[in-house]
């Protein structure tokens, strides 16, 4: 948005704005990336969420801003989406540079159909080049385009590219800069003279409007609006010119429609022109046999094998999430034990070192750990989308989603649910019906969103056996699979009462391209990988750092004296009957010492254990190789105390020591959950802890719970801090999932069990926790009604589907 | 000649537009799709639940319900 | 006695930082509630 201004630096050169506009799968995005490189960002335009990249692509000495303008079939402006690609083309947004010119991107492939938006562009009459892509899918299906006619018939440049390969780059841009010094001349298709006729005196009609309007209309809008006689421009023209104008735009019409409809008019006008221009231009060989598209949909869109293709793709996400991010998570989660470790030696006891290491580390690592899974999941849905399988997904599912008041377009919206609601709200912007487009709205955070994944792995890792179904699927890929249908499952029967009630719909259109396959291409998946785990980074790296310091003030204040003082008592009575040398003795400053040694022979059994318990899975074989390796120990330290009368003492000193460090231990944990249950979360945690004691809860889940009613991820980190405050835990390397396995209730029994894991899991699929969402759903509904409505029905309909999840859990012995 | 409506042919069938009719909104979709009087159809295939269906038209593919497909009449 | 006072003018200073942070950040995804601006409460689509 603010390219223009930056502008006046290198006001010496050549500069001016390009638009691209294209079909959609013209490969007209490949064609951005390839004229921009990393120069691009992405604008919003006020008002409507339809979102167009810009970026500059140089040229010599001159500079070329490029807006890439979201991909359309045809002007008409029935939906906001398609009126916006418009009004840009003529500059009448604000924030975005009003273009010189226009590129018109078509696919060689079937030039029929992209000529038919392209020659509505081509009336505005700005100058234009067009930019024939997909030149080898088309020979390969035996069509041959001549480039050197199509320019001629048309009147405008016309080069071709092949963007992927980098062919006719340059040419394009030297072309472009060539044109764009010249005015261009408007595209006149042969209308019957009644249309002419209509189309100007709307024409002058609107001009007289013009200044209550605030612009002055184009030919070609007028045209637009005389056709389309419905849509954004038309309620703004009924807005100004009242009943009177609206009276004599519907005589206008009648005039000029001739008995016909109007569309067809214009459509048959368009493509009339067209076929006769294709006569010369395009030569097309008939091939016997399929296309390669149509092999692999004779397969991806078949009866049984189709759907058979579809649930096991959606399968196999989810299981490659868990057996691929394994390795990347365990060295992230080390590499923040270990920081916490090494920044904890550095500070000395106080707020500031639990700040960092209590408040700031688990809390931004704990939610960074997620980021190989969220890239493996953006990788797959990067793929599928740029491979053309999305298209085929909408067919598959269209009529099953027309049954609950959705139609195919919703299903796009709906998958990219799975990634975020915000964007999947936002995407609803294609659906031209009101009501269904608000039921997918509706629904669309219903879908388990990539926020509520770290959520789910924690507590699938924590409690889900990491053992292996029918030989060949883990069970954890398996419930989790199963958490993302039960946002499926909710959305089911909401969406048949929506349609039943209050948001009756009338079946609405659905046409749907489905493009040619296509490889992935290895760079625009990249990119998204990089855009998302970008993002995911920044916002661990600021909100939820903001919101984990907020969690852990609260968690620590006010940190009362008298506490502190009561267990220092305690501590000192603990000491008194151990001798000096046993209660000063520290093997960080003594590591040379015959006691420390001691020590040394102790934790390298401990170490054979941990090794031990990872390989071996038997548990009867487990306990003789940890007897041996006790054995092995006991020898050690035998021979040690052996050595002479002292080491027989400092033997003795030992023991006593590991004894009073377990019940210093224990003090310290006391007074941290002391401090924790007197601190201002812990106040407020008890006050609420009746309401969420039914679902399996304890106050410090309540707690986390309601301090990630902003964005639903944060519960992780503040679970987090929480353990962490509450000392619950034997060292501070210890990952999250081990902290939360090893929580206790105050009375001592495990605070998690199966079923806590199952009804948090549940709670959190099910709820409206985030802001952004429900802000979205404000702007885009234009109305508190919708957000206020989403966030009472989620969130009651979570705790209730956590509550009968617990009861019903724990009633199994879960 | 017959005339029958899209919906109705079987797959690989293949006929001519002869009309398009419908609500506005979904006339004037189909028709900017190329789906106009005049132009070659063909049935590819429907999806597994039995709707929509799959053409071919101006060379490429399109889905559209079969609700839809009943307001394009086809030679036979 | 002069690195208590240090330490807790850091940890009130950090701690008036991220409530300023957070509460901007809602600010902003009110913002966007009202259709001032089109994205910005959630950084997924940025």
């Amino acid at each position: 948005m603010s390219d223009t201004t930056t502008s006046g630096r290198h006001a010496r050169h050549d500069k001016h704005t390009i638009a691209v506009m294209g079909n959609p799968n013209t490969g007209k995005s490949t064609l951005f990336s390839a004229l921009t490189g990393t120069r691009q960002k992405v604008a919003n335009f006020p008002g409507v969420t339809v979102e167009a990249k810009i970026g500059t692509a140089r040229f010599e000495n001159s500079e070329l801003t490029v807006i890439d303008l979201p991909g359309t079939y045809s002007l008409s402006a029935r939906s906001p989406d398609e009126r916006v690609a418009t009004e840009a083309l003529l500059g009448r947004i604000e924030g975005t540079p009003k273009p010189d010119g226009v590129l018109i991107v078509l696919d060689a492939s079937s030039l029929d159909r992209n000529l038919y938006l392209g020659t509505q562009v081509l009336e505005f009459g700005l100058p234009a080049v067009v930019a024939l892509t997909m030149m080898d899918v088309a020979e390969a299906r035996g069509i041959t385009v001549d480039a050197k006619k199509l320019s001629e018939t048309l009147g405008v440049p016309v080069v071709v590219v092949n963007a992927p390969k980098g062919r006719g780059l340059d040419e394009l841009k030297s072309t472009l800069h060539r044109t764009l010094h010249h005015p261009g001349k408007p595209l006149e298709l042969p209308y019957p003279e009644d249309f002419t006729r209509g189309v100007g005196t709307l024409h002058e009609n609107l001009c007289d409007l013009g200044v209550e309007l605030g612009f002055k209309p184009t030919r070609p809008e007028a045209l637009r609006l005389l056709v389309d006689g419905a849509g954004p421009f038309f309620e703004e023209c009924e807005e100004v010119g009242g009943e009177s104008w609206t009276r004599q735009f519907f005589e206008i019409r009648e005039r000029a429609a001739g008995g016909r409809s109007l569309s067809m008019v214009e459509a048959q006008t368009r493509y009339g022109a067209i076929g006769g221009w294709m006569r010369d231009v395009k030569q097309t060989e008939t091939r016997e046999g399929r296309t390669k598209t149509d092999v692999v949909d004779g397969i991806l869109t078949h009866k049984v094998w189709g759907s058979l293709v579809f649930i096991l793709a959606m399968g196999l996400i989810f299981q490659s999430i868990y057996s691929w991010s394994g390795p990347m998570m365990d060295a992230i989660d080390g590499g923040f034990g270990a920081l916490g470790d090494w920044v904890g030696g550095m500070l000395s006891e106080g707020a500031l070192k639990s700040l960092i290491v209590d408040g700031v580390i688990p809390g931004v690592g704990g939610v960074l750990i997620f980021l190989p899974q969220i890239l493996i999941l953006f990788l797959f849905i990067a793929i599928l989308e740029d491979l053309g399988y999305m298209a085929r997904a909408a067919f598959l599912m269209d009529r099953l989603m027309s049954r609950f008041g959705l139609n195919g377009r919703s299903f796009i919206p709906m998958l990219s649910g799975f990634a975020c609601a915000v964007p999947a709200i936002m995407g609803t912007r294609v659906i031209e019906d009101r009501n269904t487009r608000l039921t997918t709205i509706f629904l669309a955070p219903f879908m388990s969103c990539s926020a509520r994944l770290p959520v789910y792995v924690l507590f699938i890792a924590a409690f889900v056996p990491e053992t292996k179904v029918l030989g060949f699927l883990e069970l954890q890929g398996l419930v989790l699979f199963a958490m993302y249908w039960v946002g499926v499952l909710a959305a089911i029967p909401t969406a048949l009462v929506l349609k039943k009630g209050i948001l009756k719909s009338k079946v609405t259109p659905f046409l749907l391209e489905l493009p040619s396959y296509k490889a992935p291409r290895i760079k625009a998946v990249a990119r998204t990988l990089l855009d998302r785990g970008g993002s995911f980074v920044k916002r661990a790296g600021t909100i939820i750092l903001a919101v984990s310091i907020l969690v852990w003030a609260a968690g620590y204040f006010p940190h009362s004296q008298r506490v502190d003082d009561q267990y220092d008592a305690e501590i000192a009575t603990a000491e008194a009957p151990y001798s000096e040398s046993v209660v000063k003795f520290d093997p960080e400053t003594d590591p040379d010492s015959l006691m420390a040694k001691f020590l040394e022979a102790d934790e390298a059994h401990d170490a054979r254990v941990a090794a031990l318990a990872e390989e071996i899975t038997d548990d009867d074989a487990l306990e003789t190789a940890v007897a041996d390796s006790k054995k092995k120990r006991n020898a050690a330290m035998a021979e040690i105390a052996a050595s002479s009368t002292e080491a027989t003492q400092a033997l003795n000193d030992y023991v006593a020591w590991k004894e009073l460090s377990e019940a210093r231990g224990e003090i310290e944990n006391q007074r941290a959950g002391h401090h924790l249950e007197n601190s201002f979360l812990g106040r407020a945690g008890h006050l609420i802890e009746p309401a969420v004691k039914p679902l399996g809860w304890d106050w410090r889940i309540g707690m986390a719970a309601i301090a990630s009613f902003p964005a639903r991820e944060v519960i992780v980190a503040t679970l987090g801090t929480i353990f962490n405050l509450g000392g619950d835990q034997d060292e501070e390397s210890d990952s999250l999932r081990e902290v939360v396995k090893d929580a206790r209730r105050a009375d001592g029994t495990p605070l998690f069990t199966l079923a806590t894991g199952l009804s948090i899991m549940v709670f959190f699929a099910l709820c409206a926790q985030c802001a952004a969402t429900l802000a979205v759903m404000r702007r885009e509904t234009n109305s508190w009604k919708w957000p206020v409505a989403s966030f009472l029905y989620m969130t009651g309909l979570a705790y209730v589907a956590a509550l009968v999840t617990y009861q019903v859990a724990s009633a199994w012995g879960a | 000649m017959s005339s029958q409506t899209l919906d109705k042919l079987p797959i690989g069938a293949s006929a001519t537009v002869l009309d398009v009719a419908g609500e506005p909104a979904l006339q004037q979709r189909l028709l900017e799709m190329g789906v106009l009087p005049g132009v070659q159809v063909s049935i590819v295939r429907f999806a597994p639940l039995g709707d929509p269906i799959e053409i071919k038209v101006m060379g490429y593919s399109l889905s559209l319900r079969k609700s839809e497909a009943a307001h394009v009449t086809v030679s036979a | 006695m002069g690195g208590m006072m240090l330490e807790t003018i850091a940890i009130i200073a950090i701690v008036t930082i991220a409530a300023g942070f957070a509460g901007w950040r809602a600010f902003q995804t009110l913002r966007v509630a009202k259709g001032a601006k089109a994205c910005g409460g959630c950084d997924k689509c940025e």
